[in-house]
Parts: structure tokens; sequence; C-alpha cells
């Protein structure tokens, strides 16, 4: 996967450090954003082949985000993975809805989270 | 509310938002302590990953790289010393080869020596004749002068004849012990070129031996520190995903300090004290853990309520990763 960019968006700083050790590992760069509206902002001028967002977050939570996201044409086929504590099922077809690829719970498994990937990113 | 217990709730209220900022900053300090650790150790697991990828640039993709390299390397200096040896023996053939044409060539002087015996014997004979020759024409005087200066003449050339022929055979004793020096030296030189190339031979030999022994060695002890370099990482990165356990404490931790928040507002209203974020009224305590549940972000946290309340988990948990 290498020369491809992910965009991960979490309020916890930690979380993002991880998911981006994750991810650099799989030969991607990653572009970090602390909410939905940053990830909007990180998004002007880029094109990213991967984002992966937080649910619960302030300023713009992540469905937000996402709806948002979809709305841009240069993003409407990007790959949006939802990375979140959050595993009730209303709360995944929310997420389905606003036009989520996939939902993965915290704690995540590396080794699971590469398998999703060369699933959904081309 | 009676006096005693306004009076106990008036005085602790002021407890709850010192707990709920120590919570806060409980908070902070472990996730600027996890994303510290997690940084250190995403830096070791970089350094035992360039560890992995210097080793196998080194033992090659096999794990047997250079150890092979010096192997070829090793062959290619024995066929070298080889054929260095082969030129050397047939050098030495054409030294010995050289010799023998010299041993013909002493040969062929002495045979010249000979020869030079016979001129003598006719410079001897030819000297005894001009004597002879002189003695006769001095008998005949006047009329035999001119036969006398011929007869002196006879007897000089063979003088010279003698001389000449004696140069030539010191001449030749000289060339033939000149000869017969370069002859031994040339067979010496032959024996000596070949039995010290041989041992060098050998010398190398066994030292290619030792370094690609040791060569394997040194692979073999490549791919044992990558190995354990690699496995390493792999620990290192399982840490790193351990620590993920920061932002679930955190989310919880957060929920409660909210409820704390919550709770001073509503015990601030019931005493009539003044608190940040306005007074909540007066709910049930059924809505009040409703409204508590609707903040968890966590089946962990629903379930943890479910039990304090003596009630069954939620039934809608779904797995960890679905793809829509």
């Amino acid at each position: 996967m290498a020369d491809k960019t992910a965009l991960v968006v979490d309020d916890s700083v930690s979380m993002r450090q991880m998911v981006a050790f994750t991810l650099t590992q799989a030969g991607f760069d990653v572009v970090e954003a602390g909410n939905g509206a940053e990830g909007l902002a990180r998004l002007e001028g880029r094109r990213v082949d991967l984002v992966i967002t937080d649910l619960n977050m302030p300023v713009m939570d992540g469905l937000t985000f996402i709806r948002q996201l979809r709305g841009r044409p240069e993003s409407r086929f990007t790959p949006v993975l939802m990375l979140t504590t959050e595993s009730q099922l209303s709360r995944k077809q929310e997420g389905k809805a606003a036009g989520a690829t996939g939902w993965i719970v915290k704690p995540f498994n590396p080794e699971q989270l590469l398998q999703v990937l060369g699933k959904v990113v081309r | 509310m009676n006096d005693r217990l306004q009076t106990v709730v008036t005085t602790r209220l002021p407890v709850l938002p010192v707990l709920a900022s120590q919570l806060g900053e409980t908070i902070e300090q472990v996730e600027h302590g996890v994303v510290e650790v997690c940084g250190n150790f995403q830096r070791m697991a970089g350094r035992a990953r360039e560890s992995v990828a210097s080793a196998r640039a080194v033992v090659g993709g096999d794990g047997r790289g250079d150890a092979g390299g010096m192997q070829s390397a090793a062959a290619v200096a024995r066929q070298t010393l080889d054929h260095l040896l082969a030129r050397l023996r047939r050098s030495s053939e054409r030294s010995l080869q050289i010799v023998e044409q010299m041993q013909t060539l002493e040969q062929n002087l002495e045979g010249v020596t000979r020869i030079l015996d016979d001129v003598d014997r006719m410079a001897r004979g030819t000297r005894l004749l001009g004597l002879n020759a002189a003695i006769e024409a001095s008998r005949f005087g006047a009329e035999g002068k001119a036969f006398g200066i011929v007869a002196k003449e006879i007897e000089e050339m063979a003088r010279h004849s003698s001389r000449t022929s004696t140069g030539i055979r010191e001449a030749i004793k000289k060339l033939c012990a000149d000869v017969s020096r370069l002859s031994s030296d040339f067979r010496a030189l032959a024996s000596t070129d070949t039995s010290e190339a041989e041992a060098s031979r050998q010398e190398v030999d066994a030292a290619m031996t030792t370094l690609t022994m040791a060569g394997e060695r040194m692979a073999d002890g490549l791919v044992a520190a990558s190995d354990g370099a690699e496995e390493l990482a792999r620990d290192i990165s399982r840490a790193v995903m351990a620590l993920q356990f920061q932002d679930a404490v955190s989310q919880r931790v957060g929920h409660v300090v909210d409820a704390l928040h919550q709770m001073h507002r509503a015990l601030a209203a019931a005493v009539g004290v003044e608190a940040e974020g306005g007074s909540l009224p007066v709910a049930a305590s059924e809505e009040v853990l409703r409204s508590l549940g609707a903040t968890y972000t966590m089946s962990a946290e629903r379930d943890a309520q479910a039990r304090a309340c003596g009630e069954a988990a939620a039934a809608d948990e779904a797995g960890s990763v679905e793809l829509f």
C-alpha cells in the first residue's frame, strides 16, 4: 500500500498515534486531525485514499464529519472507517446511513485493521 | 429538607467540582504519559525494524547472503591460485627444457675443444715443419734465403694458430662454466617455484576455509539477531496497542466527571446554591440513570450500570469489525 495517504480523525492524541503507527508500518502517509472540522480542513486541496474517524469528538462528531465528507465530490467514494468505542447497533446504523464504509470497535487489533484496509483500499 | 441535611449538602457541595477537576487532570496526565510511552515504544520498534533491515541486507533474502558470497569468493581465489600454480608449473617445465638445451650446448662446446686439440696438433706439426725448412734453407746459403723467409713465416703462422687456439679454449672454458652455473640456477629455480607456490596455495586454501566458516557463523548470528529484533518489534507493537486501554479509561472517567458535574448542579439546586452550568431540576432516579446511560459510549459502561442496578446487559451489541 505504498504511496497511499490516510486521514486519521480522533480527539485522543494517543489513539491517533497508535492508528498512525499501524498505518505507517503498512506504508501509508498519515495526516491527523483532532475532530471532524479539523479533518475537513486537512482535506482541503488534498486527496486521501482512506479516512479513519472516531465517533464522539468535540466541535464536530464523526457522523457529521462523514456526511460533509460525502458531500464533496472528490471524497464521495473514499473509504471511511469508523473507529470508536461505541458498539451499539443503532449507532452503527447511523454510521452506515451517514456514509461510513465500515465500523471497527476500539480497542482495535492492528492485524485486523490491516486486513480490513486490504478489502476497502484500492 | 431538614437543616442538618441542608448543612451537610452545602458544606460538601464544593468538593464535587474539585473531584471532577482532579479526575479531569488525571485523564490529561495519563494521556500525556501514554503518548510519551507510545512515542518511545514506536521509536524502539522503528530501531528494531531498522536492525532487521540491516541484518537482512547483509545476510540476503535466503539468510545466507554474505556467507554465500564468501564461499564464492573463496572458490574464485582457489581457482585463481590453481591457474597461477599451473602457469608456474609450465614455467618450471620450460626452465628444465632450457637446462637440457644448455647441457647440449655444453656438450657441443666440449666438441669444439676437441677440434681445438686437432688444431694445436696441426700447429705443432706446422711449426716443426717451419723449423726444419729454415734449417734446410740455411744449408743453401744465399740461394736458400728466400726459402728461409717462407719457412719462418710458416713457423710464425703455426705459433699464431697455437695462441688463437689457446684463447678460444679459455673462452670456451669460461662459457662452459657460465652455462653450467646458469643451468644449476634454472634447475633450482624451477623446483623452488612449484614447491613454494604449492605451499602458498595450501595456506590460502586453509585461510579461505576458515574465512568461509567464520562467514557462515556470522550469517547464522545475524539471522538470529534479525529474528530476535523482528520479534522485539512485534512485542513492542503489541505493547503499543495495549496502551489503547487509556482511551477507554479516559472516556469512562470523563463520563464520571460529567456525572459529578450533573450531581453538583442538581444538589446545588436542592440547597439553593448557584452552580456552574445552572441548576438542574429534581428528577426521578430512573430518569437520572437513563440520562447517565445516554452519555455512555461503550458496552462495558452500560454493562457496569446494568449490573449495579441489578438489570440484564443490553443485547444490541455487535461484533468488533463490520463492513457495510
